[in-house]
């Protein structure tokens, strides 16, 4: 539920209830006040008429009656309620009513006098009708002055939410916020501002620490890379000499490993990747071209139908991207079968034959998921793969029937 | 890689661990270069305006400074100079930047020497066309433009790897160049380290049978296990 909702419904919810109680008390308040004027009335009309009858004479008024009654009854005073027919009307009409015994030299009377009032049902209604019209006033002008001053007042944090969904810690320029007099809402946006602010200077630390860390193990493997190619010149025997590739081989895959991730770091920063506009049917064709060889020394069928497919995207991820599902399929396609990479007006697809997956299919994608059958692999070339597609908000998909993995990227 | 006839190819190694320093150094100066070292931005500063080099190789994050600024102090003087910069950090903005500045190559640690060698004979060969361009071993004749094999001044037909691995192991020669850098430098990262490197051998052996035909030398040498030597006739 929207601010402005709750704050209307409220609003209207006390309203009503305030205009019903004092409907109420006013009611009451008034009726009591008739009631006792209408009394005073008609007990003033009643003193007059014993008044007179104690003199003798009976006078004889419309809504009036004096009669006389049997003499054990005990002198009283009521009031009453009663209804009489309105013969010009031709309705029952309301009438208030008092009612005396009252011993008039020796004998007694029994003087009943009444008076119109309008009825009670009239009464509510009038009553309700009123402060229904100024109810529905009240609410109407209460509702049109909300929304428009809430227009006016919340325009700037509608503003500086979209400012917020929009943001990112890795943008380069600091978030642009509307200002606003209400102190709240200022308060809000100065608020903002720094914590924005804060994310922004944490992410670039965050960003340098990785960079620098990076940086820290390539230089020491550096060093050891190039040392063991010294030692490699020294003219030593062929058991030092494989001791040393496999010292070498170690050190390249750690530093792999190691690129991978950082890659992986930038892809989760959203780290800008330049775009520009991308032939992908020439970069596969290119990149099959190269790796076919690989492909052919393994004796597998690499089969490749291209339709031309053009997309804004940044040449070294899509490369990537291609690089790593292809290796994917090389690594794991058995020798003697088949790769078939499609590439059609929206999507690249990659059908490798194979057996099933040694883990569930959900893991596919993760860190560090590797096969059995394929050990030197970094276990991090489809987890690149998810995240620049994530990147570009492109769809990959794995399925596996009929012994095939399929793996498609729909680009949008 | 140097040729007889060729002049003495002059390099400045801007690098700040010693002991990779001195490495790349020696390596180099192993193939035939004139190298001088400097290990600090002032350094670098002061020996890239004292002498003209034909190529310099500079490491991005140096004590006192950036590599990248240095390129663009001397970016207006060193023009015909090749400039491969080298960096830990495989970070596309500072290739982006390098290569505005007037950077020609960008070289990631850590590498292969083989890798090294390559990157600045394809570089130097770029930049200054002093005669480089045909690589002579006894019969052999490599054209770097035309990017052939002639033997006995026949052409070999060769296929591009088959070329590209050629180019690489006579770069390198007197060298082991391990399967895996060849492997790096054929397919990036694209080769599957878990065939064993099958298709390097398989297109090491074409090659050798492609020059067996015509010539009696034993040019590729195999250390089992670990690579391969041009051997210069």
């Amino acid at each position: 539920m929207k601010l402005l909702q709750k704050t209307i419904r409220d609003y209207l919810r006390a309203s009503f209830s305030i205009l019903a109680i004092t409907a109420a008390a006013l009611f009451i308040f008034l009726r009591y006040e008739i009631v006792e004027e209408m009394n005073e009335q008609l007990e003033l009309e009643v003193s007059l008429i014993i008044k007179y009858a104690k003199s003798g004479q009976f006078a004889k008024a419309p809504l009036m009656e004096i009669k006389k009654v049997k003499p054990d009854l005990k002198p009283v005073k009521i009031f009453g309620d009663s209804t009489i027919y309105d013969f010009l009307q031709g309705k029952y009409e309301d009438y208030h009513y008092i009612r005396v015994i009252e011993n008039l030299n020796g004998d007694l009377f029994q003087i009943t006098a009444m008076t119109s009032y309008i009825g009670w049902r009239q009464f509510y209604l009038s009553i309700a009708v009123v402060f229904s019209v100024v109810g529905l006033l009240l609410t109407l002008s209460g509702v049109a002055i909300t929304l428009r001053s809430s227009k006016q007042i919340w325009s700037p944090f509608y503003q500086n939410l979209d400012a917020i969904r929009g943001f990112s810690a890795n943008s380069s320029h600091n978030i642009n916020l509307s200002k606003s007099n209400i102190y709240e809402f200022s308060e809000l946006s100065k608020t903002l501002d720094e914590l924005t602010e804060r994310c922004r200077r944490e992410y670039i630390t965050l960003q340098q620490f990785t960079e620098s860390a990076s940086h820290e193990i390539q230089t020491p493997l550096s060093i050891i890379h190039a040392k063991l190619d010294r030692i490699s010149r020294l003219g030593v025997n062929d058991e030092v000499q494989k001791l040393v590739v496999e010292a070498k081989q170690g050190t390249k895959r750690l530093s792999k490993i190691n690129k991978r991730l950082l890659l992986l770091v930038k892809l989760d920063n959203k780290a800008g990747f330049e775009k520009t506009t991308l032939f992908l049917h020439e970069i596969v064709k290119t990149n099959i071209d190269n790796m076919r060889d690989l492909f052919e020394n393994k004796s597998i069928a690499l089969t490749l139908t291209t339709q031309p497919l053009i997309a804004e995207a940044n040449k070294f991820l899509f490369e990537t991207m291609l690089i790593n599902l292809l290796s994917n399929a090389l690594s794991y396609t058995p020798r003697g079968k088949g790769v078939a990479v499609i590439l059609n007006y929206n999507s690249l697809t990659i059908v490798n034959d194979g057996v099933p997956l040694e883990f569930p299919e959900g893991n596919l994608f993760n860190r560090f998921v590797k096969g059995s059958t394929n050990n030197s692999s970094s276990g991090l070339g489809l987890a690149i793969v998810l995240q620049i597609c994530k990147n570009y908000d492109w769809l990959v998909t794995h399925e596996f029937t009929q012994n095939r993995h399929i793996f498609r990227v729909k680009i949008n | 890689m140097q040729s007889g006839e060729a002049p003495i190819m002059k390099l400045l190694i801007i690098e700040d661990e010693e002991m990779l320093l001195n490495e790349i150094k020696q390596s180099l100066t192993e193939s035939g270069y004139r190298c001088e070292t400097a290990s600090n931005f002032s350094e670098g500063f002061e020996r890239l305006g004292q002498f003209h080099y034909n190529a310099v190789i500079v490491d991005i994050t140096i004590p006192g400074g950036s590599g990248l600024s240095l390129i663009k102090n001397f970016k207006n003087r060193i023009g015909e100079t090749a400039i491969l910069i080298i960096s830990a950090k495989d970070s596309i903005r500072d290739k982006i930047t390098g290569f505005g500045l007037g950077a020609d190559d960008y070289i990631t640690k850590p590498f292969h020497m083989e890798e090294l060698h390559a990157r600045i004979f394809a570089l130097l060969r770029r930049k200054s066309f002093d005669g480089a361009n045909i690589l002579t071993f006894g019969e052999l004749t490599v054209d770097v433009v035309e990017r052939s094999l002639r033997i006995h001044k026949i052409k070999i037909t060769l296929t591009k790897k088959e070329y590209d691995l050629l180019l690489y192991l006579v770069i390198n020669k007197n060298r082991v160049v391990s399967y895996e850098s060849i492997a790096e430098h054929l397919w990036g990262d694209g080769y599957d380290p878990s065939e064993n490197y099958a298709t390097v051998h398989v297109h090491t052996n074409n090659l050798r049978k492609k020059i067996s035909e015509h010539s009696k030398t034993e040019y590729i040498k195999t250390f089992h296990g670990s690579g391969y030597k041009w051997l210069n006739a």
